[in-house]
């Protein structure tokens, strides 16, 4: 019986891991693309289909949404595949833990005596109608990079930018980072994404470290 | 010049029928471990060094350690990664602990015969719970999975195109409003709910594209896991094997997948049917031509018959 076991173990393992996908999709929500349970193409939940979203709040009670913290990559692409509260709220705490400044600040601008907003803002519009020919991979850059318009922008201080005036500098409250996912109905032919995780980092010197967590 | 090619593929088959199947085996996993076995540095330095080495020198891999060190590579990195590595990654090193229990075994036909029934157990299992999913997902069997896969997915686009009539404007519209749920439009802040476009052809290809799948995995899997004795025998198991990578694979090219596929396949060929063999490298082969972008070549050369 050994001796098989021995032999054959790596039918048993496939057979194994595959189960236990299988459980910890239906219980844990995890994506059944991934994991070892070969549920590839079977479903629309791929990880391509399930994102992440960040959003500031701010001293006055605003609500902007960011982009998410390169460093946070490995912790989204797992996040994806399964959906967990505990790295959304280290994404939140990393947010807050940056300096955000509006995006239409420009320090070589402001080095040169021009004022906070012109050298950005004629940089962008440069770009925007640069792709405003709609060639299909130049349009999908700019959707990628391009965050809801009718919110002002914010963008993270890069390391070795000068110091921002006090006004360029946002003043966080909170950070709150949401896992996302679109379902597909065919009667109607409609792409729906609904909410499916989120987590709250308060910068608050109460509550700091404190992470709010939910389910929708 | 004609003849020639013809006395050299005579010459290929022959070989390909006299070499010993723990040969054969070893050296196209070699190759997919070479050129496939993933994504990380630390995985493909090291395991590139020993399978080169390894194909060079023909006792390493015939030696139980080396396969053991080829696994510890793998378990190594894929356990890492495991939450967002490809299936058929866990699948690689599956095959590469068979390898490994099979090169410890004493006895050449024993060795045979136990790496025969881990592949075939193995290919059997894998298309068993692929089958599966499609079952218990909620949105396969009705077709939802390939009507959405067709009208947003990139590689099925030519498909798309050529036999649902779905031309790119359409798709490239439906791309960007599925994106737009991520990230909004300059113009337009993130939506919740997008309406895509389809045809009604479209739709008849997604119904005979999630039959058909679900139906060849279903029958690949009970194929490779009955026993040799029961009918319809090895020769449909194969035929099947070789339908199913010929078209999957042609629009779904994870040639990783196909050519573990097809190597586990070769180590089931029994011996009475020698030909199969040579049959599967060439299929082998085509998967590299797969990897070209045939739908860029293709493609324009329909639309200028007019046949889309």
């Amino acid at each position: 019986m050994v001796h098989s076991a021995v032999r054959y173990l790596a039918p048993l393992l496939l057979a194994v891991v595959a189960v236990v996908q299988i459980y910890r999709a239906h219980a844990f929500d995890q994506s059944p693309w991934k994991g070892g349970g070969f549920g590839m193409f079977s479903t629309v939940d791929s990880p391509g289909a399930r994102y992440v979203r960040a959003f500031l709040v701010t001293d006055t009670g605003e609500e902007l949404e960011v982009p998410t913290p390169t460093l946070a990559a490995l912790a989204i692409e797992r996040v994806r595949v399964i959906p967990e509260a505990a790295p959304l709220g280290d994404i939140a705490e990393l947010i807050v833990q940056t300096r955000w400044v509006w995006a239409d600040y420009d320090p070589i601008a402001r080095l040169t005596g021009d004022g906070v907003a012109s050298a950005g803002a004629a940089a962008r519009d440069a770009a925007t109608t640069a792709v405003d020919g709609l060639d299909p991979d130049a349009l999908s850059d700019r959707l990628r990079f391009t965050r809801p318009a009718d919110q002002p922008r914010l963008r993270p201080l890069a390391g070795g930018e000068p110091e921002p005036p006090p006004g360029a500098l946002v003043a966080v409250d909170a950070a709150r980072v949401e896992l996302w996912r679109m379902t597909f109905d065919g009667d109607t032919n409609r792409l729906r994404t609904s909410r499916l995780l989120w987590a709250v980092h308060e910068v608050d010197p109460q509550t700091t470290g404190d992470v709010d967590a939910g389910r929708d | 010049m004609l003849d020639e090619t013809r006395r050299f593929l005579r010459k290929v088959d022959q070989d390909l029928r006299n070499l010993d199947v723990l040969d054969l085996v070893p050296r196209l996993t070699l190759i997919l471990l070479i050129l496939y076995a993933g994504d990380f540095w630390y995985l493909e330095v090291p395991l590139r060094v020993l399978c080169v080495g390894a194909l060079l020198y023909r006792p390493v891999y015939r030696s139980g350690v080396f396969w053991f060190l080829v696994t510890c590579f793998l378990f190594a990195a894929n356990y890492e990664h495991w939450y967002s590595i490809d299936n058929h990654k866990y699948l690689m090193t599956y095959w590469a602990i068979a390898l490994t229990c099979t090169s410890f075994l004493g006895g050449v036909p024993g060795q045979r015969r136990v790496l025969a029934r881990n592949a075939k157990l193995l290919i059997g299992l894998c298309m068993a719970f692929a089958a599966l999913w499609k079952v218990i997902s909620p949105d396969y069997l009705d077709g939802r999975f390939f009507r959405f896969t067709l009208i947003t997915d990139p590689r099925f686009a030519s498909v798309a195109e050529v036999a649902g009539g779905l031309g790119p404007a359409e798709f490239y519209r439906n791309r960007t409003l599925a994106r737009s749920l991520r990230v909004g439009t300059r113009d337009a802040p993130v939506v919740e709910e997008v309406e895509l476009v389809d045809t009604p052809r479209l739709a008849r290809v997604a119904g005979v594209l999630t039959w058909w799948t679900i139906g060849i995995e279903a029958l690949l899997a009970l194929a490779f896991l009955l026993p040799d004795r029961w009918p319809p025998g090895p020769r449909w198991r194969h035929g099947l094997l070789l339908l199913f990578a010929i078209t999957t694979y042609s629009i779904a090219t994870v040639i990783g997948f196909a050519w573990l596929l097809i190597i586990m396949a070769v180590a089931t060929v029994p011996p009475e049917l020698p030909r199969l063999r040579t049959l599967y490298v060439a299929v082998f082969l085509l998967m590299m031509v797969y990897t070209g972008s045939w739908a860029t070549l293709v493609l324009p050369v329909l639309r200028w018959l007019g046949a889309i």
